[in-house]
Formats: C-alpha cells, structure tokens, sequence
C-alpha cells in the first residue's frame, strides 16, 4: 500500500528546501472522528435495506396496536353465516372455517408474535446483562463457576425446556417467555462477559477507581453503557428467532392455544383447508416471513453498523 | 487435545444428569398423577401406582429414576402398554436418523457450493440470485415450506409422494423441508468467510504461482473458509432435529418426533422423559463432535490445545 502512494508523490529533493504547500496540510489532515453511536447511526441509515426492513418493521408495530381501528370486526367473533369469504368488503384478508375476520386475527397474531419476541429479548438483555456483567467484572472464581453454570444449561437444547415447562406450567403466551428466556440469556451473559473483560482494563475505569467509585457503579455506570452495540444488535437477532420458536411451538399445539390469534396457530388453522381457501394460509405465513425476514435485515444492518471493519461508502 | 475433549466430555455428563433432575422433577411437580381416573376403583388405581412404583417417596423414586437410566432403562410408556420407552424409542429413531443424516449431507453440500458460487461471482447476477434465495430460506419457516411443497408438489402435480418414507423419491420433499433454513445459513456464512479469505496474500501468492483457478478456490480458499461452517455443524444437527418434528408431523413419517409431540399432548410422562433425555444426548454429542471436528481442522486450535 505505501508503495503505491510514493510512486503518485515522488520525494523532494533533499537538498533543495521546498516548504509545504497548503495542500500537503489538508492531505494530512486525520479523518473526522465520531463517536460509535454516531457512527452507526451514519451507517445504519446509509444502508438501503436496513432502513426499508425498519420501517417495516415500525408500520408492523404501529398496526398490531391499532389495528381494531380499521375494521369492524374483532379477532374472536365467529360468523357460521360467512365463513370461507374471500378478501374483499368488509373482511379484507376473508374468513376462516368458523368465519371469524382473518384480518383482525392476522394482526391480533403480529401483537402476540411482537410481544413474544420482543418481551423475550428484553428479558434475556435484562439478565445477560446483569450475570454477564458480573462474570466479566469480578472473574477470577465467580467467572469459573458462573462459566460453568452456564456452558452446562447452555447444552439443554432450548426447545426440550420450553415443551417440558408448557407440560408443567401449562401452555399459553407466558410459559413461551419464560422458556425462551430460560435459555435465551445465556448467549446474551457470554457476550457481555466477553466486551466487560475487555473494556475493565481501560483507563477511565481506573480514573473511577481513583475517584473512589465502587466496583457495582463501575460496572453499571461506566462499562455496561459501552458494551450496548453488541447487546442491541443481538437483541435485534433474538427476536425473529422467538418470533419463529412461537410460531412453530403453537403449530405444533404445544404454545398458545387456539381461540388466541397467533401466527403459528393461524397456521396451523389453514392446513385442512388452504388448498381450496388460500387465504387462510397466505395472511398469516406472509406476515410471519415478513417479518421474520425485516427483523433479519435490520439486524444485519445493524451488526454492519456496528462493526468497525465497515465503512459508510 | 485429550485434555480438552475430557473436559467437554465431562461437562456432558454434568448436563445429562442436571437435564435428567431437572426434567424429573418438572414432571413431578404436574398436578395429579396418570392414573387419576373416576372411573378407576381405588384398589385397582393403589395397585397401578404401586405397580409403577409411583407410592414411595419422591426422593426413592428420583433414587431409582437414576439408577435405572445408568443401565439404560428409560421405563415403560403409559400410553402405549407394553412396550418400554426404549424400545419406542429404538423403532422409531431409524426413520428420523435416516431422514436427518439425508437432510444434513445435503444442507452441507448444497450450502456450501452456494456460498462458494456467489463469492467467486461477488457482486454479479448469480451472486444477487443466491443472496436472495438465502435470505428467503432464513425467514420462511419450515412448516410453511412443507405444507406448500407437499400440497402443489405432491397433491397436484403427482410429481413426489405426498406421505411416508418409502423408497428415496420419498426422502425429497421433506429433506427439502429441512434443509431449507441450514441451506440458507451455510450458504450466508460460507460466502462471507470466502469472501474475506480470497483477499489474503496467500491467495495472491497462489495465483501468482499460475494455479488454476478453480484449484484456488478449492485448495486454498475453501479449507480456510469452512471453518464457521464446521463450527455451525453443531446447531445446525439441532435445528434438523427439532425441525423434523414439525416436518415428521406434516409428512406423516413414523419417526422420533412423532412420537414426541405425542408423548407431550397425552401427557406420558416416562416417554417424554425418554425423548427428552435421548434428544439431548444426541445433541450434546453433535456439538461435541463438531467442535473436535474445529479442533482438528484449525491449526491454530491444534497449536493452543497442545501447548496447555
């Protein structure tokens, strides 16, 4: 690389004085520095598809809570007099074999799906953070048994937890949370773990210990807020997969249970009758891979945003 | 090295037996007991429990939970009288093993290539094609593919069985099912690792040497490359595991998920026990075996194992 630059700039003569010109400054002259929430604020919204997958996944948000708004129908009212209607009139995305509005079960489905998924994130941040924090931050014995802890209920496959706690605890939106959660954090503790342990030997956390701060508010105050990219863009992760594990565990009859409107249930709905009724198929699966695949992109583009090997182009 | 796998290995087994406590005591804790029945005497129910060995106290009945799992003894199923959960178990597992080692050489196989392909074509047509159809595989749940494929595949073009395993036409439909979502992720991690390897200056070097580009790519770029994607093997064993419930379900294959969701929807308690414990040895064991696989394809793993 540095030959390339000497041949386009041949070296003055040594022994002539040439004083620099204004412009061999300005070549000098470092990048602008940004901060990294700055800086991927800036990548995030110079990527295209990122952004698109964003709003999609903001207009989806907005509308499974206002969704009652729009039609006159609620997800739970059957009508034996108009079942299997097809999109159009009043039912926008038609009915179902009970004919109960597709379009408001659709999206009563996106509320279930979104709180799941988001709900779950939230508390697998909430505690990774915490036992993360502490791993990293203390080391030495609390890291090894915690580590311990952790590798081994790490190992129990996650969907083995949730069918075991839905037998127990009964099956419905709640037990789905818990069980994702139960085994959700620990990838989320790793990763704080991992950031803690590099950032502890920083000067500014020594600064704070000069100033006599003591060992939680350090971590609370000073490590926890730089270690948030890779939280959030693993967060963002999380939800399509909690999104998916709903969706899969309620068509399999083992998540939330029928009259509720999820996804996965919808799903499950449709398979004696899609073939003749579209519909009732293609509402709920089209959602559910919309968002799946929005949730997806977005978190893409913000690993990208986050990592320092990218460049805003 | 042994030291390494001695310590995975020992860590399984403290999995195992924290699974086996865990899932026993879950069961316990269930309100009422399987043989609650009005229609049943209470003499007849006192012999069944005692029979079962389900009136001693929790801790003796844990004792000897344990003790049996040690000989391998999984207990009998309630629901299906007569026949232990073993055997249930060894019967049925045949079908999944088939269907899951079809499913998991082509998810390598096909993932691999893909990604190959769309990192010698960076940024060209066929490259675009294969991002999107990975991007697709991620997100369209496996449940939706099978019951799609099945329907216009199977049901009204005739061209595949729509049900069963028998004979390999049979294989295609579900392994497509399975391997969507591995296909998908291979396909993503083997492009971008690719990608990243083909700027190294051993690859300059190599074709500064005049080699054939196709023995580049092959030779030295992708044994450098694979190696996420032999990191992935493990969670990927598990995600063609648990999917082949659902997609056991859809095509109707007499295999080990079946039974599963089974067991859990008529509450028989040792079989779901079983199952649980059977998948997750062998998902231990995956990822296991997967990360011996890393150790021996990484120089620089080899290197640190040996040193410490």
């Amino acid at each position: 690389m540095d030959n390339v630059n000497e041949k386009r700039r041949p070296l003055p003569d040594p022994r002539k004085f040439v004083p620099l010109k204004k412009r061999d400054f300005a070549q000098q002259q470092m990048a602008p520095s940004y901060t990294t929430w700055k800086l991927a604020t800036m990548k995030l919204t110079a990527n295209k598809f990122a952004m698109g997958a964003g709003i999609v996944l903001a207009l989806m948000i907005i509308m499974a809570v206002i969704y009652p708004l729009f039609t006159p129908h609620n997800f739970r009212g059957q009508s034996l007099l108009n079942t299997f209607t097809a999109p159009g009139g009043s039912y926008y995305f038609g009915t179902d074999d009970l004919g109960r509005d597709l379009f408001s079960r659709s999206w009563k489905g996106a509320q279930i799906s979104l709180t799941v998924g988001i709900l779950a994130a939230i508390a697998d941040v909430i505690l990774g953070i915490i036992i993360g924090g502490i791993m990293g931050f203390f080391g030495g014995k609390v890291d090894e048994v915690l580590n311990k802890i952790t590798e081994i209920l790490y190992s129990i496959p996650y969907l083995l937890i949730v069918i075991l706690l839905g037998v127990v605890l009964g099956q419905g939106m709640f037990t789905l949370i818990i069980a994702l959660v139960a085994t959700g954090w620990i990838n989320m503790a790793w990763i704080v773990r991992g950031q803690i342990m590099q950032l502890k030997n920083q000067e500014y956390v020594l600064a704070a210990q000069a100033m006599g701060s003591g060992g939680f508010r350090i971590l609370f105050k000073h490590l926890i807020p730089n270690t948030m990219g890779p939280i959030i863009v693993t967060m963002t992760l999380t939800v399509p997969s909690a999104i998916f594990a709903e969706a899969f565990l309620s068509f399999l009859g083992l998540g939330v249970q029928s009259p509720a409107a999820s996804w996965g249930v919808m799903i499950n709905d449709s398979l004696a009758s899609w073939q003749l009724y579209p519909w009732t198929l293609l509402f709920p699966a089209g959602m559910l891979c919309v968002a799946m695949l929005a949730f997806n992109i977005f978190g893409d583009g913000l690993r990208d945003a986050f990592d320092p090997k990218t460049r805003v182009e | 090295m042994i030291r390494f796998i001695g310590r995975r290995f020992l860590n399984i087994l403290l999995s195992l037996f924290v699974l086996a406590t865990l899932t026993f005591f879950l069961m316990k804790a269930v309100p009422g007991n399987p043989f609650l029945d009005e229609k049943t005497p209470k003499a007849a129910r006192d012999a069944l429990m005692a029979f079962y060995g389900l009136d001693k106290a929790l801790w003796k009945q844990y004792l000897i939970y344990l003790g049996n799992l040690l000989q391998g003894d999984l207990g009998i199923s309630y629901k299906t009288p007569g026949q232990t959960v073993t055997q249930i178990i060894s019967q049925s597992f045949l079908y999944s093993l088939k269907l899951g080692a079809v499913a998991i050489v082509v998810s390598v196989i096909v993932g691999v290539s893909l990604g190959m392909v769309s990192a010698m074509y960076n940024r060209k047509l066929i490259d675009k094609i294969a991002v999107v159809i990975s991007i697709l595989g991620i997100s369209i749940p496996n449940f939706v593919v099978a019951s799609v494929t099945q329907f216009y595949i199977g049901a009204e073009l005739r061209w595949l069985p729509v049900a069963g395993l028998d004979g390999p036409l049979s294989y295609i439909l579900p392994t497509f099912a399975l391997s969507a979502l591995p296909i998908a992720f291979i396909a993503r991690l083997t492009r971008s690792s690719m990608l990243e390897v083909l700027t190294a200056d051993y690859i300059r070097t190599a074709k500064a040497k005049g080699l054939s580009p196709i023995r580049i790519t092959l030779r030295h770029g992708l044994r450098n490359a694979i190696l996420p994607v032999v990191t992935y093997l493990g969670p990927m064993t598990a995600n063609i595991i648990t999917g082949s419930v659902v997609v056991e379900k859809i095509y109707n294959v007499p295999g080990l998920g079946q039974f599963f969701t089974n067991s859990v929807t008529n509450r028989d308690y040792p079989l779901i026990m079983g199952i649980t414990l059977f998948y997750a040895v062998i998902l231990m064991f995956a990822r296991f075996l997967a990360d011996i696989g890393y150790a021996m394809v990484d120089p620089r793993m080899k290197k640190s194992t040996k040193g410490g």
